[in-house]
């Protein structure tokens, strides 16, 4: 798997998508985005108060990543459990702790964990068999989108543009199995790393 | 397996992401659909932390309630269930064991447990109330399932997957009264056997302060371990006021205090006691703020300590327990003395702490407005901890603080407008009813 491949995927795929992606949450955003949120004098950005307009945003702290990937692989991988408690046990207080998206800090662990949960879990329980990637491609797809689904309360699958995350998806099956020497587990960890990496990382929501 | 973990994957989540929302908010024959969904999901992550399991009942009840435009019955929804009150709440009460509300210091302890239940209204104290959490005498414990079998255990022994699971609504139980060790019975138990136990003891009512004064064990990070640890109590009684109003120690200064309610441990002699000199006089604080014997010290400087047993509490306290005369055991009696030919750190004019546990705060508060601008409603004197905790309970103040702690977890960039804000901190004031405070902020335009 390669992580180069990811980000063409993300710029290539998504790139026509994303002027629609939040552009309507209100009629004058563009004109309250443009304004600096007033950072105030005491220089602390604790004290940072909001721009008129645009909604707040918070963050998820450690409990709250934790118990999401829990969630999102349907309680298969748990925190109090193997991988997934001794990667919660290692990263400890690196994990956020504060709601403040300009506060928090350690989302970059996120993935470490999400990593750690998704070896927890046995392919299988996603129908995703055997030692062939292109026998394996659709269940590995349907993995990753049951994840997003439980992350997003189903808007994976069933709406208008649940095409586009399946090819999402799919492209990173595809791109990771052109690499020398990838497996079913490794595109398994992949998507699921994916998916709930995520789910877990979801701000504002 | 030797693959990079790399920032791509995040960058190709965040992207599907927003391809749901523009979804969730297009003019698709879905979008209806799609954009409760959306909107369910940003409650459920600003008040459950996103625990709220897309598939339950709950959600789905807050989609549909959403879908209807109701936004404050889904934040309610949210708040209401039992991933509302095992992340928000619980969060919002172990911030409420340091005046730093720093949630990552502090772990679950009985005082944990206490406040949720007064926050969720459940383990049987009735309605929801933010009022009553620095009087209401009773210790809440937890009850859970092991081995097929029912226990109850204090919030400190949860173990990791039960704090995962717990229903804090249901598994909640709530009883008469709070124990302390006893400090006399276990000194004199001591005597005799160095090995003895610590000897428990029902605080008496009247030094009761709510969840300040719940701890079981050592080391539990309670409000109590972090404001009777050593010293002289002064952080005990700080940390009330401060945690309580949001307020900090200087914005209590006054320098209408006399050196007669400054503690008897402070030195008089200091060239700082009365003018500052390019920093706060010390009597401004000691006699005029925080620290004064009458503004709250003198409730509970000479009962507590937290030490080796956990929080103990001293029936009949002697001039070497006093911790209003110093830190330092050593020094009590020369304190309580205080002969300045022969030591000088210490106040001669002070009245000392007052045995009978009074607090007045008229004397140096009402005349400077202070009272007024917390939106004092309660008596302003009285004795024990118990009336000043009731008191502060009912402060205006408060309930303002506490809509800011939550804006501050829930939207922490949000701009709520002031007369919202007023509005929330007013209809909060009249329920005492802290989710609904929370539903109230968590539904606001500015933070959903």
């Amino acid at each position: 798997m390669n992580s180069k491949h990811l980000t063409r995927i993300a710029t290539a795929a998504l790139v026509a998508l994303l002027p629609l992606a939040g552009c309507s949450l209100q009629k004058d955003e563009a004109k309250a985005m443009s304004q600096k949120s007033s950072l105030p004098q005491s220089g602390n950005p604790a004290d940072e108060v909001g721009v008129p307009g645009v909604p707040g945003a918070s963050v998820p702290t450690s409990k709250a990543i934790s118990l999401r990937i829990m969630n999102g692989l349907n309680n298969n991988a748990v925190p109090t459990a193997k991988n997934f408690a001794a990667s919660l046990a290692q990263l400890g207080t690196n994990l956020p702790e504060n709601t403040n998206p300009n506060l928090a800090t350690g989302y970059d662990q996120v993935p470490l964990l999400a990593y750690a949960a998704c070896t927890d879990v046995t392919p299988a329980t996603y129908n995703i068999t055997g030692n062939s990637i292109p026998n394996a491609r659709a269940a590995l797809i349907a993995a990753g989108v049951n994840i997003l689904d439980r992350h997003t309360g189903g808007l994976a699958s069933t709406g208008p543009n649940a095409s586009q995350v399946q090819a999402i998806f799919g492209q990173l099956v595809d791109d990771n199995a052109k690499i020398s020497g990838e497996t079913v587990l490794m595109e398994w960890i992949s998507v699921c790393m994916t998916a709930s990496t995520f789910g877990a990382q979801m701000m504002g929501f | 397996m030797g693959w990079n973990v790399s920032s791509s994957r995040t960058t190709v989540c965040k992207a599907i992401f927003a391809s749901l929302l523009a979804v969730g908010l297009s003019t698709s024959s879905n979008a209806a659909d799609s954009a409760s969904i959306v909107g369910a999901l940003r409650l459920s992550g600003i008040i459950t932390g996103g625990t709220m399991p897309t598939n339950s009942a709950d959600f789905n009840t807050m989609v549909a309630q959403v879908g209807n435009g109701d936004w404050l019955a889904a934040a309610t929804t949210a708040v209401n269930s039992q991933y509302g009150a095992n992340y928000l709440l619980r969060r919002l009460a172990l911030q409420m064991q340091n005046a730093g509300y720093n949630a990552a210091a502090a772990s679950d302890s009985d005082a944990t447990a206490y406040l949720i239940a007064h926050f969720a209204g459940a383990g049987g104290i009735g309605a929801s109330s933010l009022s009553k959490v620095w009087s209401n005498n009773v210790t809440c414990t937890v009850n859970v399932t092991r081995n097929g079998a029912n226990a109850n255990v204090h919030a400190a022994d949860l173990t990791a997957a039960e704090l995962n699971t717990i229903d804090w609504r249901s598994a909640l139980n709530c009883t008469a009264g709070q124990q302390a060790v006893d400090f006399i019975a276990t000194q004199t138990a001591r005597q005799a056997n160095n090995n003895a136990a610590a000897v428990k003891m029902t605080i008496p009512v009247k030094a009761v302060g709510g969840y300040t004064t719940l701890s079981d064990r050592t080391n539990d990070n309670s409000f109590a371990m972090v404001g009777a640890t050593a010293g002289t109590n002064l952080r005990y009684i700080e940390n009330l006021w401060m945690v309580a109003t949001g307020m900090g120690l200087l914005d209590f200064a006054s320098t209408e205090g006399r050196p007669q309610n400054v503690p008897r441990f402070v030195p008089e002699n200091d060239p700082h006691f009365l003018i500052g000199n390019g920093q706060t006089a010390c009597i401004a604080c000691h006699a005029g703020g925080l620290p004064a014997l009458n503004h709250g010290y003198s409730t509970l400087a000479d009962l507590y300590d937290f030490a080796g047993d956990g929080l103990s509490y001293n029936k009949a306290p002697t001039t070497g327990t006093m911790k209003s005369l110093g830190s330092n055991a050593n020094n009590r009696q020369k304190t309580l003395t205080c002969d300045l030919s022969k030591f000088t750190v210490c106040n001669p004019d002070s009245v000392g702490a007052d045995a009978n546990q009074s607090w007045d705060l008229a004397s140096t508060w009402g005349a400077r407005g202070l009272l007024a601008q917390m939106g004092w409603n309660g008596p302003t004197a009285g004795q024990g901890l118990n009336t000043l905790g009731q008191a502060i309970g009912k402060a205006g103040i408060v309930y303002s603080n506490f809509v800011k702690r939550v804006m501050k977890e829930v939207c922490p960039l949000g701009a709520v407008p002031d007369k919202d804000f007023a509005s929330i901190v007013a209809a909060g004031q009249n329920s005492d009813d802290v989710k609904q405070m929370i539903a109230q902020v968590a539904s606001n335009p500015a933070c959903r």
